[in-house]
């Protein structure tokens, strides 16, 4: 009886060394070094120093900074990645000849590395050489170096923003093609016996469905966007200056570039509790509306 | 429903045994294959009195240790035993190198001379720094080789790597070591040690375009900042007359990273540093200093008031002037010396014999050439490389005379006497180009004025820099805002009290 009851916990043992060993042990070491003012170079030197790397870190005009572009970048990407993935769902959900195709297409960036598509859009965006602005050029007729992609701050912003969109709107498109092809006919078919036109149809029957749907995608873009580095790091690096300057850039240069491994812990906390609030809203609202 | 497959205990047993022959046979194939350690033996003069015991360990499936003694007595004739072990190492560098390295065929000679096969890791400037340090700091073994700047020489790194002293004094005379440039030596040294063998070197020169300066009627040398000005206004030119520049007077580094060595060209070129040592061994920024301040302010200028860079400017790094040097987008550019080869390079130039050489321009009223900076890339073994003498014995090969030739031909710049002399360099690159980088090199010091000061001094000045051309800031802002920030690192880390 007792074997019993301890089986259960035995088969999962493995799965819960490794989230203990590889989830919660380095969360809690980093938390443990956000107290430290530990220079990696120098870790004989070390100091315990309380909570002073969050107070510098919170009176830091550039870390400040730096948690408005996140936030701005999430919100942005997020809104888009949805409303276009939304859009692009409904559009591959036909019989068409040929949709497969076009679906395939559609999930192509989704397979990308983000690295990847960061250096291959980063020779798109080129001011000088980029195919981005040589269109521009064809179509609107702006001059070949006008814009100034990423180099000009407000527009390396928008490049950031487009690639990411570029690369994961695909996964919105995944998530809702899915939600909308197990969305029963019966209702669609009695709504339009009543007479309803294809909007109220979406308004009344389609979103009511989608919403777990969305809320998925919004749960899952938040979090991933808010930590979004590898696509920033090999497009601008967090330039020019410091316009692309994410908080997930500014832990890796703190932490991997200049080792302050206490300095960059606490920003890492901070991030990790900003991720953590959006996390528990959306697990909440999400829990809420699978539980109706 | 199925009934469950179920396991033949016999046939598992069997497959196991199988599995293992087929591994037996492999492994004795495999060392069928690699043939037996080879011994030569030469003679050699070493002027010394320490004695040097040297571990080669072999990497044969029976692993056995091969031990060569090298006892040195006072300036005699002694006989040294070199062995032939086929080794295989790792050197981690940057992508520059490899094809210096004639896309690999220099590493395959080296395998063929002493039988140690080199793994070369390639990467950019960054990566590799992110690289090492990471694996130093995790006490990694896994490059016995690294090719390191020496703008990276700071204390905090040089703990982490072997100190060269020893086997130079007892390779010194079969390597030539007095044909190599002391100064380079000294810039890979540090605490009365040498660290880093000198691989590669360079400073920023201005190219130009012989062709358009003749078209216009504009002399050479530009010797001030004044003259480059006017001369980068007349040759900004709009060729198709639509309001856009087709080709711009002036090239340089911009992004992020090259802001910082762009930087330095302004600084200097101005009569301005980085640091200054106010007391022995104490430094301190003097970044916001009137020299300081007026070079930047000049540097951002070009691009933002005269508007004679590309507009592609604040991300401009080493490969894209080159390219733009390349596809005529600039007339000019300020660049590290050893990228005329790749601006004469017929397959992807189409300014090839086109493009003369001479110092960067100064302040008017000063001594030209001026002070610059010298870039400079050295080799040095990884103290925790299990293979020390291997990787001695490929940086021994790599700062060779025959080496040395065969890079500096490909476009590094030479490490050697011998070589920046020998006619065969000089007529492959032309008088002009090595009379314009000799020049130069002899007025240049380590960047930053003190080699290896903390990683954070050139990626913060890059970064505020970028910043100032972007507009995001002014100069004034970013000036007096990097010469609090770098003393604080100073202070933080000990340069200064």
């Amino acid at each position: 009886m007792k074997l019993k009851r301890v089986y259960p916990y035995f088969l999962v043992s493995p799965i819960f060394l490794f989230l203990v060993i590889f989830l919660v042990y380095p969360t809690l070491y980093q938390v443990y070094l956000s107290f430290y003012d530990i220079y990696l170079l120098r870790p004989d030197k070390a100091t315990y120093v309380g909570l002073t790397n969050y107070f510098k870190v919170l009176s830091d005009p550039n870390v400040i900074h730096s948690i408005y572009l996140t936030l701005l970048f999430t919100f942005l990407t997020v809104i888009l990645e949805l409303v276009l993935g939304l859009a692009i769902a409904l559009l591959l959900d036909r019989s068409w000849k040929g949709i497969g195709i076009l679906e395939t297409i559609v999930l192509l960036p989704f397979f990308a590395m983000p690295i990847v598509s960061g250096l291959v859009w980063k020779f798109l965006w080129d001011a000088d050489w980029g195919i981005i602005n040589y269109l521009l050029s064809l179509i609107f007729g702006i001059k070949i170096g006008t814009l100034n992609w990423l180099g000009d701050p407000n527009l390396a912003f928008i490049a950031i923003v487009v690639t990411e969109v570029w690369n994961h709107t695909p996964f919105a498109v995944l998530v809702f093609l899915a939600s909308l092809k197990a969305i029963p006919i019966q209702p669609i078919e009695s709504a339009k016996i009543d007479g309803a036109n294809p909007i109220q149809i979406f308004r009344h029957i389609t979103l009511p469905f989608l919403t777990p749907a969305i809320l998925i995608v919004l749960t899952f873009r938040t979090i991933f966007n808010l930590r979004v580095f590898d696509v920033i790091y090999s497009l601008t690096a967090g330039g020019p200056g410091n316009a692309t300057y994410l908080m997930s850039i500014n832990i890796y240069f703190s932490a991997f570039r200049y080792y302050q491994a206490g300095y960059g812990g606490a920003l890492a906390v901070i991030l990790l509790i900003i991720t953590l609030i959006f996390g528990l809203i959306y697990f909440k609202i999400l829990y809420g509306k699978l539980e109706v | 429903m199925s009934e469950p497959k179920k396991v033949d205990r016999r046939k598992f047993i069997y497959a196991g045994l199988g599995a293992v022959a087929l591994i037996a046979i492999g492994a004795a194939a495999y060392v069928a294959m690699n043939p037996p350690v080879v011994t030569v033996t030469t003679s050699t003069t070493v002027p010394t009195t320490s004695v040097i015991t040297t571990t080669v360990p072999t990497t044969s499936v029976v692993t056995t240790t091969s031990v060569a003694t090298t006892t040195v007595p006072t300036a005699s004739v002694v006989t040294t035993t070199k062995t032939l072990i086929k080794e295989e190492i790792t050197c981690i560098g940057h992508s520059v190198f490899w094809p210096l390295f004639g896309q690999g065929e220099l590493l395959e000679n080296f395998a063929k001379e002493t039988g140690i096969t080199v793994n070369y890791i390639s990467c950019g400037h960054t990566d590799l720094r992110e690289k090492v340090i990471t694996q130093w700091l995790a006490g990694g073994s896994e490059y016995d080789a690294i090719i390191w700047s020496t703008t990276n020489l700071a204390k905090e790194y040089t703990q982490y790597m072997e100190p060269l002293d020893n086997y130079i004094e007892r390779d010194k005379k079969e390597m030539e070591y007095d044909d190599i440039y002391p100064s380079l030596i000294k810039i890979g040294s540090k605490d009365g040690h040498v660290y880093e063998m000198p691989l590669r070197t360079g400073t920023n020169i201005l190219f130009y375009r012989k062709d358009l300066f003749e078209q216009y009627g504009l002399a050479t040398p530009v010797k001030t900042w004044d003259e480059y000005l006017e001369v980068a206004k007349q040759l900004t030119l709009d060729l198709n007359k639509d309001g856009t520049p087709d080709i711009y007077g002036a090239g340089v580094y911009g992004d992020s990273v090259y802001a910082y060595d762009a930087s330095m060209d302004f600084i200097y070129g101005f009569g301005g540093h980085v640091l200054e040592e106010f007391e022995p061994g104490k430094w301190r920024c003097v970044l916001n200093s009137p020299e300081a301040i007026e070079g930047i302010q000049y540097y951002v200028d070009l691009y933002q008031k005269y508007k004679v860079c590309p507009p592609g400017t604040p991300q401009t790094n080493n490969e894209k002037l080159i390219t733009a040097m390349q596809q005529e987008l600039v007339a000019t550019a300020i660049m590290y010396a050893p990228y005329a080869v790749n601006v004469n390079d017929p397959s992807k130039s189409k300014v090839p014999g086109k493009v003369g050489y001479q110092p960067r321009p100064v302040k008017k009223g000063m001594a030209f050439p001026g002070l610059n900076w010298a870039s400079c890339w050295g080799i040095l073994i990884n103290k925790q490389s299990k293979k020390k003498n291997a990787a001695w014995e490929f940086i021994k090969f790599l700062t060779s005379k025959s080496s040395d030739m065969y890079m500096a031909l490909r476009g590094n710049g030479p490490i050697r006497a011998s070589t920046f002399n020998s006619s065969e360099f000089r007529e492959k690159f032309g008088l002009q180009w090595v009379e314009t980088f000799s020049a130069q090199l002899a007025k240049s010091v380590p960047p930053c004025d003190v080699a290896g000061t903390p990683t954070e001094i050139r990626d913060l000045m890059g970064r505020e820099i970028n910043a100032a051309i972007t507009g995001q800031k002014s100069v004034k802002e970013v000036m007096d805002g990097l010469t609090q920030k770098i003393n604080d690192i100073l202070k933080a880390r000990d340069y200064q009290v």
